[in-house]
């Protein structure tokens, strides 16, 4: 389907006097570490890392607008073997940092060679509802698994919205639905698992690209493996797939089951992008990966100086314009669908905080979720409760500050099923297509906060894409009697809204210390997202033989994707995080082809 | 005088590290001087090149790391210290820095003439230095040597401090955590043939006056060569280190590097106390 072609929109830094960097220093002998102190250390072998933005001159950010508005692959050439180098950035782009701000590790990804691609895609020939053509010659295949999402905030909601009186038969049934037939307590937590394929689809076609310098792409397929017909037509061919990853029985009864497969393949003609445009992308992709930055004020009365400020800064109304543009595009392009009628089934608010309107909207809709987590927290049975010290109560209570809502333009994103249904699109695929847009969109707003940034400011645009407020408002939904999110603006519609994401102009990140819960296992917490090694959740088939990826004898990799770019976080003097740079990989390995020398 | 001991195949440890923990020496009087120990062997074949690789990080090749005819070595180097005329007792041997010249790559195919000898001591602060040399030569052709300089506290050393070489400070373009396990020293002595109770356990490095179990240096030097292998390069190499603090089992540390006068620079630090456990450079040629 085609895409319009999309341009970043730089943004105005505010004048010298009110332009702000994060500068977080290391806490004095004595001194008491807080968020705004640089981390001791960093021991992890997640390529990401604490990471800075990289800036784009204006030409560069043409050439990098390409890749967000990248076209299907129509074949494949003969080109040189993958290095196991290029294998690693491109997983470093995909499966291991496509996802944002979750302690979940819900993804995992198996990547066969050129000879175990062509069987790949001979049993792919046999799939029934492919969105694209199954491309011959790929010189490697990824296949991705996937579970139900099941966290900390998943166990609490086993909990809620139970009748009093019967919630001691009520919640031990709801436990074992989820257990053995994974069911779901709220419609939005089973949208999740596909919200996150969808995030990761439209991350590996970027991750293809940029990895090889646009001399490769890759073809992605979701549409065969998303709703529960298209699933159980493909049910033979899915489980051969599932052979092949090497999935156990209680994988499979954990809910492991493919949810992407990607050819990747050389291009005849190579996308129009340098090297070293392509290599500073990456490098800002791990840098977004590695912040996490509340688009608000951070003024709390212990913040230093520099958090403290307003700024007049506000996201051009040609970037919402953009990030809008870029959201269409992702949903045609995972649907199949056409423009008008991605417009029609694609159900966005847009809450521009800045105007009087704005404000009310935002005020009705924290007010909402605040009441519905106090009608939660008063339905919670005590009997579970109190033995547990009020500890579900104070879960759901620190929900609020979790998934408070900020920004100066918030977009809710989301769709009505019959009418998707309607149309004769698959449910499940589109919310996919909601997942991949609403991200696609969101990084046309990051990376478009790295045109021109000046050396005194951390970035120039921060976002936040979640889906916390809506979890809380499907809460209210299911068990209270709310109306949905998205039914004021469209109430000639049955709208299910599903992810949020939030803009703002601003000069400072968050404080580090908000990155440290990332990756830092002594600061492990309940918004953790413990980012995951290459060996953790990357298999590679070579020979037939699976072989967790980049773990060698007694070595696994600490090395930090891009690297290169050195955009490290430092401190004031200069000096690094012990760490934090990483450590390449023995070069006579990363150097050598995974899987010998020709496709 | 020399003493000389001539090995058909490589002498065993276990009896050798016994015998140093019962011998009684003299150490060495007001001006004695070290004679000449040295050991030789030839045509050693390289074993366990995979489980050494393995423990110290290196990538699975059939070149021998840099850093492992030290180990092959080992035999011969408690072979001079054993000796019932060498005067200085091996146990409580401080090894405080090494240098190594690599003339080029071996290969686990070729067979290694090792020679290695001791001769004459300088006075230190706290005792006497001795430099361990080891030559490793294939066919006649030097390929790789060793000075290895251990302290000994059985001799009077001149009590006076003296400057100490500046730490390096590279700006890193590598810096990563290294976790070691308790049961590491277990692991690597096995490989290593080197299972002086200072590494093995908390309780047997108690009896020797350490607080815990420390990991060897040479397993710290392998494990960081292994870290910086691209900038080995191929051809001459020579890797220097100083040992500064032992690493107490279990425990992590930070290892990082980069750029410095012509050369890599490293170290390893302690992640809390920022205190240095080793620093040292690489330069080619």
């Amino acid at each position: 389907m085609l895409q319009n072609l999309v341009s970043l929109v730089p943004v105005s830094p505010p004048p010298d006097g009110q332009r702000v960097k994060r500068n977080a220093q290391p806490a004095a002998d004595g001194e008491k570490r807080t968020r705004y102190t640089l981390p001791l250390a960093l021991e992890s072998g997640s390529p990401v890392g604490y990471r800075t933005r990289v800036s784009l001159t204006v030409a560069e950010a043409e050439e990098a607008a390409l890749l967000y508005s990248l076209p299907r692959p129509e074949a494949f050439v003969e080109g040189p073997g993958v290095t196991e180098q290029e294998l690693f950035e491109e997983v470093s782009l995909g499966v291991l940092s496509a996802r944002q701000s979750t302690n979940f590790r819900g993804h995992r990804q198996v990547t066969f060679g050129p000879e175990e691609s062509a069987e790949i895609a001979a049993l792919m020939g046999e799939l029934t509802g492919l969105e694209a053509p199954v491309l011959p010659g790929a010189q490697m295949t990824h296949v991705v698994l996937t579970r139900p999402y099941r966290t900390a905030f998943t166990l609490l909601l086993t909990f809620t919205g139970h009748k009093m009186g019967l919630n001691f038969l009520t919640v031990p049934w709801r436990a074992l639905s989820k257990r053995f037939f994974h069911a779901d307590d709220i419609p939005s937590i089973g949208y999740l698992q596909h919200l996150h394929l969808g995030v990761l689809a439209d991350a590996l076609e970027r991750a293809a690209a940029v990895a090889s310098a646009g001399q490769r792409a890759a073809q992605v397929f979701m549409a065969p493996f998303a709703g529960a017909d298209c699933r159980k037509a493909n049910k033979a061919v899915m489980a051969k797939l599932h052979k092949r990853c090497g999935l156990t029985a209680e994988q499979l009864g954990q809910g492991w089951r493919v949810g992407i497969v990607a050819q990747v393949g050389q291009l005849e003609t190579a996308l129009p992008i340098s090297r070293a445009v392509a290599r500073k992308v990456g490098a800002n992709l791990m840098a977004f990966r590695s912040e996490r930055i509340q688009p608000g004020v951070n003024a709390e009365e212990s913040a230093p100086e520099a958090y403290q400020h307003r700024q007049d800064m506000d996201i051009p109304e040609s970037l919402a314009f953009m990030a809008a543009r870029a959201a269409y595009n992702s949903f045609v392009h995972w649907t199949g669908c056409d423009r008008e009628q991605a417009k029609r089934l694609m159900l966005l608010e847009r809450i521009d905080v800045l105007t009087e309107g704005g404000k009310g909207r935002l005020r009705q809709i924290r007010a909402d979720n605040n009441a519905i987590t106090d009608l939660l927290i008063a339905n919670l049975p005590l009997w579970a409760d109190l033995p547990l010290g009020r500890a579900l109560s104070r879960n759901a209570n620190r929900g609020r500050k979790a998934f408070a809502l900020v920004g100066q333009r918030i977009y809710v994103g989301g769709l009505d099923k019959a009418h998707v249904e309607a149309c004769e699109l698959d449910a499940t695929l589109a919310v996919q297509a909601i997942g991949a847009a609403s991200s696609r969109s969101a990084q046309i707003c990051e990376i478009s906060g790295c045109v021109d940034l000046p050396d005194d400011c951390d970035l120039l645009v921060g976002t936040c894409l979640m889906a916390g407020p809506v979890n809380q408002n499907d809460i209210g939904k299911h068990f209270y009697g709310f109306k949905d999110l998205l039914s004021q603006a469209h109430p000639d519609k049955d709208p299910t809204s599903m992810i949020v994401w939030t803009l703002k102009a601003k000069t400072i990140a968050d404080p580090l210390g908000n990155e440290e819960q990332l990756l830092s296992r002594k600061r492990k917490g309940a918004l953790v997202d413990l980012r995951p090694a290459p060996h953790e959740i990357v298999d590679v088939c070579i020979d037939g033989k699976l072989s967790p990826f980049r773990r060698t004898q007694g070595r696994t990799s600490q090395e930090r994707a891009f690297g290169d770019q050195l955009n490290f976080v430092r401190g004031p003097d200069g000096a690094h995080i012990p760490g934090n740079p990483g450590s390449a990989w023995p070069r006579a390995l990363a150097n050598q082809p995974v899987w010998g020398e020709t496709a | 005088m020399t003493t000389r001991m001539e090995f058909e195949e490589a002498p065993g440890t276990g009896a050798m590290m016994l015998k140093a923990a019962v011998a009684r020496k003299p150490g060495l009087t007001d001006g004695e001087d070290l004679q000449r120990f040295e050991a030789v062997i030839s045509g050693v074949e390289v074993t366990q090149l995979s489980e050494y690789q393995s423990i110290c990080g290196f990538g699975e090749s059939a070149v021998v790391p840099l850093t492992m005819p030290q180990v092959i070595a080992a035999p011969l180097h408690m072979a001079v210290f054993t000796h019932s005329d060498f005067p200085l007792p091996a146990m409580g041997m401080v090894h405080v820095s090494s240098r190594i010249t690599q003339e080029r790559a071996i290969m686990a195919h070729e067979r290694l003439d090792i020679l290695v000898w001791a001769e004459g001591q300088r006075q230190a602060r706290k005792g006497v230095e001795i430099d361990l040399m080891t030559e490793v030569s294939v066919n006649g052709e030097k390929v790789w040597e060793s000075v290895t300089t251990c302290l000994s506290m059985a001799a009077k050393g001149h009590g006076e401090k003296t400057a100490q070489d500046p730490v390096p400070e590279p700006d890193p373009t590598r810096s990563a955590v290294w976790k070691m396990a308790s049961d590491l020293g277990r692991r690597y002595g096995k490989i290593a043939g080197d299972r002086n109770p200072i590494h093995l356990w908390p309780i047997t490095a108690k009896l020797f006056g350490f607080k815990r179990h420390i990991i060897h240096g040479m397993w710290l030097l392998a494990r960081a060569v292994a870290e910086m292998d691209d900038d080995l390069g191929e051809g001459r190499v020579v890797v220097e280190v100083a040992f500064k603090r032992p690493v107490f089992l279990p425990a992590s540390a930070t290892f990082s590097s980069g750029p410095h006068n012509d050369g890599v620079a490293f170290r390893l630090d302690n992640p809390v106390k920022g205190k240095t456990h080793l620093f040292g450079r690489i330069s080619r040629g």
